[in-house]
């Protein structure tokens, strides 16, 4: 069921009595711009964790137990051309708790706290908390380093956008821009996101739908909006050459990340033969990459492709010895070339699509998965019915999956260079 | 079968062991269209040392898992092949204790099933196929060496360990994978994968009478290994004197484990899970969000979100990690000891604190009982007594403070304790 909260946000419900706990999904979204990024993070940091009412983290952890635990998250996202500050919480239902218990109310009344009545002094965040939380950001931001398979996609992805920062630059920000916030600044940026930006509710498990309908009528800042409009789907601008870059670490293992445009998305004609392809190329255990680098070379633990049908991308990954960078980075090469000439076996393309059946079928056990699913339908416009989605698998044919291979275009490499190793 | 109801939670496990010795639990779930299934065997990375037949064995560091990799390697033939076609998903992990199997399917479950059972219960192994895994192992083992908080938390458990199983990582290291042989593997295989020392596990989409009349045809058709008596030899000597550890990795700040052996004995069966959970409660009462003291660490800009610390009990050990990033680390691990010095005198006045405590944790079981991977995972079959989320939910409800005072007295007169500093460079 869909209902119109008011103009510009809307609340879809997904019954269902198989699960002992319910779901609410709240997306602020607009589009993705890099000067946002920095203070979006930092304002759903700021959301999260204190309020007017909860004015210490400590108030808000302990409301969330008296809540039996409840999950409450505030997190940035994007779905391609689309930036999204996402509110979510997962919780038991009545059923399993002592009676007289009416969860759901406590858990509206609680996200309507954490998002109108911030902990504010004036028109702006409380400084010392506003500070403190800048400043973890910027922390954390310094630590991605340490995490060298993440370090490594950044850098792949700022390669592969080059000059586009909109695209290039991470979700969160540099630690540059995240100190550069002022706490006055991002009450007024708040404020947009609360009455500007498009807001679409996603409510799933056994849930009084009528209660939720009027708890969402009470939030009085989701008033009518004229969403922009706006194209989702990430198209790349031309590059001549392919970019390259390397940096060096003291490490025990070098990390090599290669990135193709595969410019085909969800919904296209080629979607379905892309996964597949992908699936094929190092997105399974059972992959060439997979097979070959690592099973018959023995050149790698971790080596897998990673396809994204928002941004018409696919990009590989895997750790390696320093002296086998130029064998991988060959052999990665030869894969391509193998689908392309169609040399792989029916056995393997076909298991490949009963897996593929086998995890759309799966999916419906997982509440999260089900209600991430009716979303990105939701937003691209497009949606099959589980057999239609499942023939659509089937029909897949190898000349197809030779056509989505020869699409491959490479366009980043970024290698993370441990020398000793 | 053996049937037992769990009324309040409308959920119900089987449970047979089979004549050559095999555990089997099914835990059926209304509704769900995916079945997972978990072969676990009571073999893990600290089991390199046992007598065979009164014979003392030494194995290479590293043989448990080493072992886990080799079960997927057939004579011509990868085991994914076989999951490959029926599109289900599988895998494998070794831990300090057990080995577990796995897959989730929502599609052909008789056929994985019996995948399951036939590839850990028919080995293949051969020189050459030893030889060219030890290449994928180094690079596992460097890609977790890589790893700064990997580093960290492994360090700590062999400083609080220090000469013994547990001072190697899961893995091993490049050195001992490499001395690993074929005599290695066989003799690893022979001594531990045996129907009685292994469990499986089903929850999901099942009928638990056709499950389990497939699992005891398909055991009917494999012989059951001679006896042996295998004695383990865990040898674990004291703690040294408290030292800080330091090392230099490339880390953005430093970070800083503070490790808490326990010394103190752990009962078994259900009696140990209700230690475990007292423990968890009592740390969740002085270094969760909710406690004060985790409050004051976290205004005095001492730790941040990446504060985290874990408990551990497994068979003949049982620890707790403190971790953190900070840039204060001496202040934070003085601040630390001087909080858990201070348990015993307070525990006992935090019965509103208990009772939140005792929410939140009934409220994270409901949601687990939602996920058939958070339900095949926290079960351990080898625990004397079939325990499941359903059964340690009642234990926590009938759970009183003065159980988790008892508890943490006992754990903490006797803990030895151990700091490692990871540095930049």
């Amino acid at each position: 069921m869909k209902y119109e909260i008011a103009k510009g946000v809307s609340l879809t419900t997904i019954p269902t009595t198989k699960f002992k706990n319910s779901k609410i999904l709240i997306n602020f979204t607009f589009p993705a711009q890099h000067e946002n990024y920095a203070k979006l993070a930092l304002l759903a940091e700021l959301l999260e964790n204190c309020s007017a009412k909860y004015n210490s983290e400590l108030l808000v952890s302990r409301q969330l137990s008296r809540m039996y635990g409840a999950s409450f998250g505030v997190t940035v996202l994007r779905y391609g051309n689309q930036h999204t500050l996402q509110v979510s919480i997962t919780f038991p239902s009545d059923k399993y708790l002592p009676a007289k218990s009416q969860l759901t109310s406590e858990v509206l009344n609680f996200l309507q706290e954490m998002i109108e009545d911030p902990f504010v002094d004036g028109q702006q965040f409380d400084q010392a908390y506003f500070r403190i939380h800048q400043s973890n950001m910027i922390n954390y931001l310094d630590s991605i380093q340490d995490n060298k398979g993440f370090f490594s996609t950044l850098q792949l992805q700022q390669l592969y956008y080059a000059n586009d920062p909109d695209h290039g630059n991470f979700l969160m920000g540099t630690p540059q821009e995240m100190s550069h916030i002022d706490s006055k600044s991002l009450f007024n940026f708040y404020h947009q996101v609360l009455f500007q930006a498009k807001i679409s509710i996603l409510i799933g498990g056994d849930l009084d739908e009528k209660l939720v309908a009027d708890g969402f009528q009470h939030f009085q800042s989701f008033s009518d909006r004229i969403p922009q409009v706006y194209e989702l789907k990430v198209k790349p601008r031309p590059v001549d050459d392919v970019q390259r870059a390397a940096k060096d670490i003291e490490g025990s293992q070098s990390v090599l990340s290669i990135a193709y445009e595969l410019p085909i998305y969800f919904g296209d004609d080629e979607y379905f033969p892309a996964v597949i392809f992908n699936q094929l190329f190092g997105g399974s255990s059972r992959s060439l990459l997979f097979t070959n680098v690592r099973e018959k070379h023995s050149l790698a633990y971790d080596i897998h492709s990673s396809y994204n049908s928002l941004v018409g991308m696919d990009t590989v990954q895997a750790g390696i010895d320093y002296a086998n960078e130029d064998q991988v980075t060959e052999m990665v090469a030869d894969q391509l070339t193998q689908l392309i000439d169609g040399q792989y076996s029916d056995e393997l393309l076909d298991g490949v699509k009963q897996a593929l059946v086998n995890q759309h079928r799966s999916e419906v056990d997982h509440l999260g998965s089900l209600i991430e699913k009716q979303y990105i339908q939701q937003i691209m416009g497009f949606s099959l019915s589980d057999s239609q989605w499942e023939d659509k698998v089937e029909a897949v044919t190898r000349k197809q999956i030779s056509e989505v291979a020869k699409r491959m275009s490479l366009r980043a490499i970024f290698q993370l260079n441990s020398r000793g190793h | 079968m053996e049937l037992i109801d769990y009324p309040n939670y409308n959920e119900k496990l089987f449970v047979q062991t089979l004549s050559n010795g095999l555990t089997v639990y099914l835990q059926p779930k209304a509704g769900f269209n995916k079945t997972t299934a978990v072969l676990g065997v009571n073999y893990g990375s600290i089991d390199s040392q046992f007598l065979l037949n009164g014979e003392k064995v030494i194995q290479p560091a590293g043989i448990a898992h080493f072992l886990e990799h080799k079960m997927f390697d057939k004579k011509d033939y990868d085991v994914f092949e076989l999951f490959n076609k029926t599109g289900a998903r599988s895998n494998a992990f070794t831990s300090f204790t057990k080995t577990n199997y796995l897959f989730s399917t929502a599609e052909s479950f008789k056929d994985n099933l019996d995948i399951l059972l036939d590839f850990v219960q028919i080995p293949y192994f051969t020189q050459e196929k030893v030889e060219r895994e030890k290449g994928i192992i180094d690079q596992e083992i460097n890609m977790y060496k890589n790893d700064p908080d990997n580093q960290a938390y492994f360090e700590t458990i062999a400083s609080l360990y220090p000469n013994s199983v547990l001072s190697e990582d899961i893995a091993g290291d490049v050195a001992s994978v490499g001395k690993i042989t074929l005599a290695d593997v066989e003799l690893a295989y022979k001594t531990f994968y045996r129907p009685e020392n292994m469990s499986l596990f089903i929850t999901g989409k099942l009928d638990p009478s056709e499950t389990l009349r497939w699992i005891e045809d398909n055991q009917a058709g494999k012989q059951v290994p001679k006896p042996v008596r295998v004695k383990r030899l865990v040898e674990l000597p004291s703690t040294g004197d408290e030292t800080i550890q330091q090392s230099k990795m490339d880390v953005s700040r430093p970070k800083v484990t503070l490790g808490l052996r326990g010394n103190d004995q752990v009962p078994t069966g259900r009696e140990g899970l209700k230690y475990e959970i007292a423990l968890s409660v009592m740390f969740d009462l002085f270094l969760s969000e909710n406690s004060v003291e985790y409050d004051k660490l976290y205004h005095d800009e001492i730790i941040d979100d990446s504060f985290s610390w874990e408990f551990e009990n497994e068979r003949g050990f049982h620890f707790a990690v403190i971790s953190c990033d900070t840039a204060k680390p001496r202040e934070l691990i003085k601040r630390l000891k001087q909080i858990i010095a201070d348990i015993p005198e307070k525990i006992d006045s935090l019965s509103d604190e208990f009772q939140l405590q005792k929410n939140e944790l009934f409220g994270n079981y409901i949601e687990m009982m939602d996920s058939e991977e958070a339900i095949s995972g926290q079960f351990d079959g080898f625990i004397g007594e079939p325990v499941t989320i359903y059964d340690e939910v009642e234990i926590l409800k009938s759970m009183t403070l003065a159980d988790v005072s008892a508890i943490a007295n006992d754990f903490l007169s006797r803990v030895t304790v151990q700091e490692v500093l990871i540095q930049n460079r």
